[in-house]
C-alpha cells in the first residue's frame, strides 16, 4: 500500500495505491489524524489505484466521519473500481459517503460545500 | 651351542630352594596384586603412591643389617630366614609397585598404552614360568628378553600423563613420598643390581636375571621418572590446577541451572564460585532481575555499603551503552574509591549485561596489588556469562509457557464460541434449515442465532463484526447478547435494529462495525420479512424456475451511523415464497475466498451457480456440502481464509 498526499487549495488528496488491508490501515489512520490535527477536513480520496479495501480500511473512514462533520469538512470518494465501489454499496456506505466518478467531480463537490 | 646358566657356586641344594621360593612369591603376586590393584581400590595419585611406599619401605628397612654388615655372625638357619623375608619383601615390593605404577599408566588410558602394558605383563609371566619350570635358556633368547623389556620400559616410563591429575594440595606429598621411594630405590638397585653380592644374583647371564633386572629396573626408572615429572611439573601445575578449578566452577553453576534454580541460586553459586576460584579475599553481587527487588550478597565487605559502591562504580564500568570490566590494579591510588576501598589493594568489578540490559555488578577484591591477572578475569567473566545463559534460558523458557498459557486459553475461547453459537437453528416446523461456520483463527466475528418469537413466526439473524480473532469474538459474544434481549421484546424488526444500532454504538471502538442480516419468517403467511444492515445479500433459489438470484435491496451496517441518522438507513422488505425454495446466507468470508494464485474471489456469480447446480440433490446438508466443496477447489490450499458461515433454509 502506498499512500500519497497532496494539499492544494484547501483540499487534501490522498491517494491510496494497492492493497487497502487491516496492516495499512493503520497508517492510513495516522495519516488522516494528522490532518485533522492540522484542520484539513476536506478530504478527497483518490481511488483509481486502490485494488481491494478491507473491512479495517473502511473503519478508518467510518471512524472519522463523525470528527469531518463536527469540523464542517467531509471525505469525498472517485475513481473506485467496481469491486471497490461493490464493498461500499454492499455494506450501504454510498448512501452516507460522496463518491464519484473522477476527480473533476470531486473538486466540484468540494467546492460546493 | 647354546649357552645355559652356570651351575651355582656354593650349596646348590639350597639354591635351588631359594629360587623355587621366590619364583612361587612372583608368580602369585603377579596375579594377586595385579588383580587387587586393578580392582578400583586405588582413585588418586596419592593413594597409589603411598602405597608404593608401603611397600618400598619394608624392603628397604630389610637391607640394614645386611648393609651395616652383621649378617655375617648369624648362625646359619637364622641367616636363611633372613634371606627368604628379605628375597620376600623385596619380590612383593617390585611386583607391587609394577602394578601400582600400571595403573597410574592407565589413569590416561589409551589404546596403545593398554598393549604395551598387557605385552608387559605377558613377558613377565612368561619369565615366571620359565623361573618356575628352571629351563635354561641359549643366551639370545636372554638378549632377547632385554631388549623387548627394555623398549617396554623405555615406552612406559616416558608416560607420565597422570600427573596433571595430581591436585594443588597433594604435590607435596605426593613429592615427599617419592623421594623416599627413590632413595629405597637406590638402595636396592645398588644392593642387588650393581653390588650383586647377594646371592640369588650369583648366577650370572640366566633368565631369572633378565625378569628380575627388567621389573626392578621399571620400578626404579618410572619411581624417579615420576619425581623428575613433577618437580617439571610444578611450575605449569597452577594453570592446569586454574583451569581444573573453572571448568568445576563452571560445571556447578550450569548444573544448579540446568536443575531449575532460580535465578537467583544460580547467581548465587556464581559468586561463591567466583570469590573461590580467582583466590579473592572479599567481594560483593549486586544483582536485580524481573522488577524484583535489588538482590545484594557480599563476602567480607559490610553489605551497608555495598550499594554505595555500586553508585561509585555504576558511572565508570557502565560507560555510555558499552558495560565494560574495570580492573582497578591499585585500589589504594585510585582518587574516588579508594576511600571505600576498605584497606584491600586491588579490585575487580564486573558488569552483568543480559540483552543489553543492565542486570547487575559483581566486585571482587584482593589484599594485595595488581593481583587479578588476565587468567583470572578471565575466569570471572566466562562465570557471569554461565549465569547470564542460564537466567536467558530460563526467560526463554517462561515465555514459552507462557505462549503455551495464551494458547491455552485461545483453545478455552474456542470452546466458548461454539457454545454461544447453534448448531442448529430452531422453530424448524415449516422450514429447514443446515449451517456451517468457520472462523480463520480459533475464534471469529462471525455468528448466526435464532428465536422462535410465535408459533408462526421465527426470527433468524446472521452477521460479521469487522476484523477477525479475539477481539471481534468478544463483540460477537456481545451482539448475542442484544439480540437475545431485544427479541424478547416482541420488537417491530426496523425497531429492534435501531435499538441495536444504539446498543453496538455505544459499546463499540469507532472503527469497528457489524453487518448483519435480520430475517422473521412467517410461515403462516409464507413469508419473510428482513433487513439487511449492510450484510451480504441473500441468494435466492426458485424451485420452479430452477435458477438463483441475489436480492437486491437497500441498507447500512450497524456501529456506521451513531445516532438518531441510522434509522433513515434502516429498510424493511418483506418477500413471499414457494414450497422447496431456498435461501442462502453468507458471510463474506464466503463469497470473498480468494484463489491465492489468480487472486480471484470465488465471488456472487459462482456462488449462485454452484448453488444452482447442487440443487441437483435432494438433501439440503449435501447441496451446502456441495456449494462448500466447489468454494475449497477455488481457493485450494489458501490458508488466508477470513471466518466464514453459510446457512441454507428449505421452505416446507
Amino acid at each position: 500500500m502506498e499512500i500519497i498526499q497532496h494539499y492544494e487549495d484547501e483540499i487534501l488528496t490522498i491517494q491510496l495505491t494497492g492493497e487497502l488491508d487491516a496492516k495499512s490501515s493503520i497508517d492510513l489512520d495516522e495519516t488522516i489524524k494528522l490532518a485533522l490535527l492540522q484542520e484539513k477536513t476536506r478530504i478527497v480520496i483518490d481511488c483509481q489505484r486502490l485494488n481491494y479495501i478491507s473491512s479495517a480500511g473502511l473503519g478508518v473512514f467510518i471512524s472519522h466521519l463523525d470528527d469531518l462533520k463536527a469540523y464542517g469538512g467531509k471525505f469525498v470518494f472517485y475513481g473506485m473500481n467496481g469491486s471497490v465501489y461493490n464493498v461500499f454499496e454492499i455494506l450501504g456506505l454510498h448512501t452516507i459517503m460522496e463518491i464519484v466518478r473522477d476527480r473533476f467531480e470531486a473538486q466540484t463537490l468540494m467546492n460546493e460545500s | 651351542m647354546g649357552y645355559y646358566g652356570k651351575p651355582t657356586p656354593a650349596d646348590n641344594g639350597l639354591w635351588y630352594f631359594y629360587l623355587l621360593c621366590i619364583s612361587a612369591f612372583f608368580l602369585g603376586h603377579l596375579f594377586f596384586l595385579r588383580f587387587w590393584v586393578a580392582g578400583g581400590k586405588y582413585s588418586t595419585v596419592e593413594d597409589i603412591v603411598q602405597s608404593v611406599a608401603s611397600f618400598a619401605v619394608p624392603a628397604g628397612l630389610m637391607l640394614i643389617p645386611e648393609m651395616a654388615g652383621i649378617i655375617t655372625d648369624l648362625p646359619p638357619n637364622t641367616l636363611t630366614a633372613y634371606r627368604i623375608g628379605e628375597g620376600y619383601l623385596f619380590t612383593i615390593y617390585v611386583l607391587g609397585s609394577l602394578n601400582l605404577y600400571m595403573s597410574l599408566l592407565l589413569m590416561r588410558r589409551t589404546a596403545n598404552k593398554s598393549k604395551i602394558i598387557d605385552g608387559f605383563y605377558v613377558l613377565l609371566i612368561i619369565c615366571a614360568v620359565l623361573l618356575v619350570v628352571r629351563l635354561h635358556l641359549p643366551y639370545w633368547v636372554i638378549i632377547a628378553f632385554y631388549l623387548a623389556g627394555g623398549i617396554g620400559v623405555a615406552y612406559l616410563t616416558t608416560r607420565l600423563n597422570w600427573i596433571s591429575l595430581v591436585r594443588k594440595n597433594q604435590k607435596s606429598s605426593i613429592a615427599l613420598w617419592l623421594v623416599v621411594i627413590n632413595l629405597i630405590n637406590a638402595l636396592l638397585v645398588y644392593q642387588y643390581l650393581i653390588s650383586r653380592e647377594n646371592f640369588f644374583f650369583s648366577v650370572y647371564g640366566t633368565l631369572p636375571e633378565a625378569i628380575y633386572t627388567i621389573t626392578i629396573g621399571f620400578s626404579a626408572i618410572y619411581g624417579l621418572m615420576a619425581l623428575l615429572g613433577l618437580l617439571f611439573y610444578f611450575p605449569v601445575a597452577d594453570i592446569v590446577d586454574q583451569q581444573t578449578r573453572e571448568l568445576e566452577g563452571l560445571m556447578e553453576i550450569s548444573e544448579s541451572a540446568r536443575q531449575r534454580e532460580n535465578v537467583g541460586q544460580v547467581f548465587d553459586r556464581m559468586f561463591a564460585a567466583a570469590i573461590r576460584d580467582t583466590d579473592s579475599d572479599a567481594g560483593w553481587l549486586w544483582y536485580k532481575v524481573d522488577k524484583q527487588d535489588a538482590v545484594v550478597k557480599a563476602k567480607n565487605v559490610n553489605l551497608s555499603k555495598v550499594n554505595s559502591f555500586k553508585d561509585a562504580l555504576e558511572p565508570i564500568v557502565y560507560n555510555g551503552r558499552a558495560a565494560e570490566m574495570l580492573d582497578v590494579p591499585e585500589l589504594q591510588e585510585h582518587p574516588t574509591l579508594s576511600p571505600m576501598s576498605n584497606g584491600f589493594k586491588s579490585m575487580l568489578a564486573l558488569p552483568m549485561v543480559s540483552n543489553r540490559v543492565d542486570l547487575g555488578m559483581l566486585c571482587l577484591f584482593k589484599n594485595q596489588a595488581n593481583a587479578y591477572d588476565g587468567r583470572m578475569t578471565g575466569m570471572a567473566k566466562t562465570y557471569i556469562n554461565f549465569a547470564l545463559n542460564a537466567y536467558e534460558n530460563q526467560q526463554v523458557l517462561e515465555e514459552t509457557l507462557r505462549n503455551e498459557h495464551v494458547l491455552e486459553e485461545y483453545k478455552i475461547a474456542r470452546q466458548i464460541q461454539q457454545r454461544l453459537i447453534p448448531a442448529t437453528l430452531t422453530g424448524q416446523n415449516g422450514w429447514q434449515a443446515v449451517t456451517f461456520i468457520e472462523p480463520s483463527k480459533e475464534v471469529g466475528g462471525d455468528f448466526y442465532d435464532s428465536f422462535v418469537l410465535d408459533e408462526n413466526r421465527t426470527a433468524i439473524v446472521i452477521g460479521d463484526v469487522s476484523g477477525n480473532g479475539m477481539a471481534a469474538a468478544l463483540h460477537m459474544a456481545e451482539i448475542k447478547g442484544v439480540f437475545h434481549s431485544l427479541t424478547a421484546f416482541n420488537l417491530e424488526p426496523k425497531e429492534l435494529i435501531v435499538r441495536a444500532n444504539n446498543a453496538i454504538s455505544a459499546c463499540f471502538e469507532k472503527n469497528r462495525f457489524v453487518t448483519l442480516l435480520y430475517m422473521v419468517i412467517d410461515k403462516k403467511e409464507r413469508k419473510f420479512t428482513y433487513i439487511r444492515a449492510g450484510h451480504c445479500p441473500i441468494l435466492y433459489y426458485d424451485s420452479r424456475l430452477h435458477e438463483a438470484h441475489y436480492i437486491k435491496d437497500e441498507g447500512l451496517g450497524l456501529g456506521i451511523l451513531r445516532d438518531q441518522a441510522y434509522a433513515g438507513h434502516v429498510h424493511v422488505y418483506e418477500q413471499p415464497y414457494q414450497q422447496n425454495d431456498i435461501i442462502v446466507l453468507f458471510t463474506d468470508g464466503i463469497d470473498e475466498a480468494v484463489d491465492p494464485k489468480t487472486k480471484e474471489a470465488f465471488g456472487h456469480d459462482r456462488l449462485k451457480a454452484s448453488l444452482v447446480e447442487a440443487t441437483r440433490h435432494e438433501v439440503l446438508d449435501k447441496v451446502m456440502k456441495g456449494m462448500l466443496a466447489d468454494m475449497r477447489r477455488h481457493v485450494k490450499d489458501n490458508r488466508e481464509l477470513d471466518d466464514m458461515t453459510m446457512i441454507l433454509l428449505r421452505f416446507g
